[in-house]
């Protein structure tokens, strides 16, 4: 799963945080959303921890990129 | 050598600083924030964890509270010009540097009007309601030094900051005190801090932060930031806002080292190890003849610097001397001409002898020995 973040800072953030919460993620440079213009940082992890991982970034603050507010709301902000 | 111009700027390094620099140099020359690939990544990673260490260090939450900025003079400025704006008043101490001076008096051009409290040495409820006495209707701001740079004053800043209206923010300068001096942002109240690598915190030269507890500023300068690049305006968020241009790695992470050395020997042991320093080069220079102090460290907080004089010379003299006899100290007004006004010292200045981590007693001894053959 590919969660596109506000910025580096918050992308790296979520890596810290799921890394803390026992959930490998990396952070990946994206540009193959054809909605997004310009550089966006994303956080990568399995489908399989999709809700916690959700729910452990949301917890601890991490901001999420414009672009995913179609999906997940202001849940993140 | 001896070497008592810490407070201008911290020396030696701690060996692992230099160590994190050059690796960052041969190993990683990557950009970070701006590209993908894994280089870029880690230097992102270290900066990251830099900002982290800074919250974990200094009492903050979240890491992106925390910009870079090249140095404490310039985050000062983005604070002081950036959150005070025509029709804003402004209170300041006459303990303070010309970095905090001067972008007042800029701004009191463009309709900023600014007042400076007294800040009595050894009553610090007094200092408290001297400022308390400037604020006015319109007052936004306080900016207010952590510890002096020419007496090392530790300013009580918590009870500034309970003090004040909930309207007036608080703007400390922790030029001389980040590393030095023990602080909690959140737990004493202060809105904005920022700080140097190259001081307390014994890192390298060429960098500095600011940490924004409360409404950001407007950023001094715009412009690449690696996100929304699309967009003409700058991004509105931390510390994207603030952090234009590209971060110099290498100095963040010498000072991500040093930060982890102040942190693994502990603030408060160095405040301690500071005031002790100090206790002790006054209560030495008893013995040199024609010595002026300005100072009774035994009254209040005094952290790492010690201030005097000889009688008939000027302090740049003093200085010279002590120069030629392999002893570095700092002379003159050093950028705080309202505490010299304050002393009395503006036309022969104050010789300075600020100490750092690796100072001992025996610096001290040596010192004195050089002194009293002036």
């Amino acid at each position: 799963m590919t969660v596109k973040c506000k910025n580096i800072t918050h992308a790296m953030k979520a890596n810290r945080l799921l890394y803390n919460g026992g959930i490998e993620s990396r952070v990946e440079k994206i540009s193959d959303d054809p909605d997004v213009r310009g550089c966006v940082y994303s956080i990568v992890f399995s489908d399989r921890y999709a809700e916690r991982a959700l729910e452990i970034m949301c917890g601890g603050g991490v901001q999420l990129h414009k672009s995913e507010k179609k999906g997940y709301g202001d849940v993140c902000k | 050598m001896i070497y008592f111009d810490n407070a201008a700027s911290s020396y030696p390094k701690p060996e692992s600083v230099a160590a994190a620099v050059a690796f960052w140099l041969r190993k990683n020359g990557a950009n970070p924030g701006r590209s993908g690939h894994r280089l870029s990544l880690e230097a992102g990673e270290l900066v990251y964890d830099t900002r982290k260490m800074i919250c974990d260090i200094f009492g903050a939450d979240e890491p992106e509270c925390v910009a870079f900025v090249p140095n404490a003079t310039y985050g000062l400025n983005m604070l002081i010009q950036g959150l005070l704006h025509s029709g804003d008043h402004a209170v300041t101490t006459d303990l303070e540097h010309n970095s905090v001076l001067r972008p007042l008096k800029l701004l009191s051009e463009r309709g900023v009007e600014f007042d400076v409290a007294k800040v009595d040495l050894y009553n610090d409820n007094r200092t408290v309601q001297n400022i308390l006495d400037k604020i006015k209707e319109n007052t936004k701001l306080i900016v207010c030094t952590q510890c002096s740079n020419v007496c090392g004053k530790v300013m009580p800043l918590r009870q500034i900051s309970g003090a004040l209206p909930d309207s007036v923010r608080l703007v400390v300068d922790g030029a001389q005190g980040a590393g030095i001096v023990p602080i909690n942002l959140k737990r004493d109240g202060i809105d904005y801090y920022c700080a140097p690598s190259h001081k307390g915190i014994m890192g390298p030269q060429g960098c500095g932060f600011v940490v924004v507890l409360n409404d950001a500023p407007m950023p001094l300068i715009v412009g690449g930031t690696g996100s929304e690049s699309f967009s003409l305006s700058q991004p509105d968020y931390l510390p994207d806002l603030l952090e234009s241009g590209t971060l110099p790695t290498p100095v963040i992470s010498g000072m991500k080292e040093g930060l982890k050395f102040i942190k693994n020997v502990g603030i408060e042991k160095i405040f301690a190890k500071k005031i002790s320093l100090v206790r002790r080069m006054y209560a030495e220079l008893d013995s040199v003849e024609g010595v002026i102090k300005y100072i009774d460290p035994e009254k209040s907080l005094f952290a790492g610097v010690a201030c005097f004089n000889i009688e008939g010379s000027h302090s740049d003299s003093v200085a010279a001397y002590l120069a030629e006899n392999g002893v570095c100290v700092r002379s003159g007004i050093h950028c705080a001409p309202l505490f010299h006004r304050k002393m009395g010292t503006e036309k022969i200045g104050m010789v300075r002898a600020s100490f750092g981590y690796y100072n001992t007693i025996n610096d001290i001894n040596s010192f004195i020995k050089i002194l009293k053959k002036y």
